[in-house]
């Protein structure tokens, strides 16, 4: 019973970070897709653009956690 | 008095040029026909190099999160720490050119731009060299 809980969890981890990947290839996409395709942005889009990219930077700038 | 006259057109002429700035292009309200002409940073042009680095940074997410997680070989740690200084300026040089940018300061916003653009370049170079 342990065992199957155990795989369980283990493949809701892998979908999770299957699906956590696929949205930052998207957002990469879509990024690159902006650069290319609206030369004039309005407020909004660069209000969201600043706001992706702090939180990206962010996230990616924390100090990593110790190694388990 | 012919020479005389000559003398003193150009005279006049040189004078009425010493007002005039040279190291400016004639494009850019100076004098110079060569002088190179350096645009204004637009928030268009913010825009663009924000969407570059999110482009960048959305892998680097990744890869940390696989690190994290355990996924991949765990020498991901010092390649992360490798790489975090030039995101971390990267973060301070986009926070400097929205400052700039929302007060018209042209002069320090063409910097920071000309900053976080050699960061993008840094941050593309050390995932490639890392095989990020």
């Amino acid at each position: 019973m342990n065992k199957i809980s155990n795989l369980i969890s283990k493949g809701i981890g892998i979908v999770e970070s299957v699906w956590e990947d696929r949205d930052l290839a998207l957002r990469a996409l879509a990024a690159v897709k902006n650069i290319a395709s609206n030369p004039n942005p309005t407020q909004a889009d660069m209000d969201a653009a600043d706001k992706e990219l702090d939180a990206l930077l962010d996230e990616f700038n924390a100090p990593l956690p110790p190694a388990s | 008095m012919k020479h005389f006259l000559i003398l003193c057109v150009v005279a006049l002429a040189l004078g009425g040029c010493a007002g005039l700035d040279f190291s400016k292009s004639i494009l850019a309200g100076g004098a110079s026909p060569t002088a190179s002409v350096v645009n204004p940073v637009t928030p268009a042009m913010v825009y663009q190099a924000e969407n570059a680095l999110i482009a960048a940074t959305s892998g680097l997410v990744a890869y940390r999160r696989q690190c994290v997680r355990g996924s991949i070989a765990q020498s991901c740690r010092a390649v992360i720490a490798k790489i975090q200084p030039y995101t971390a300026a990267a973060k301070t040089a986009i926070v400097n050119l929205r400052t700039f940018i929302r007060s018209n300061d042209q002069v320090n916003a063409i910097q920071a731009f000309k900053q976080l653009r050699g960061l993008v370049q840094d941050i593309l170079a050390q995932r490639s060299a890392a095989g990020v």
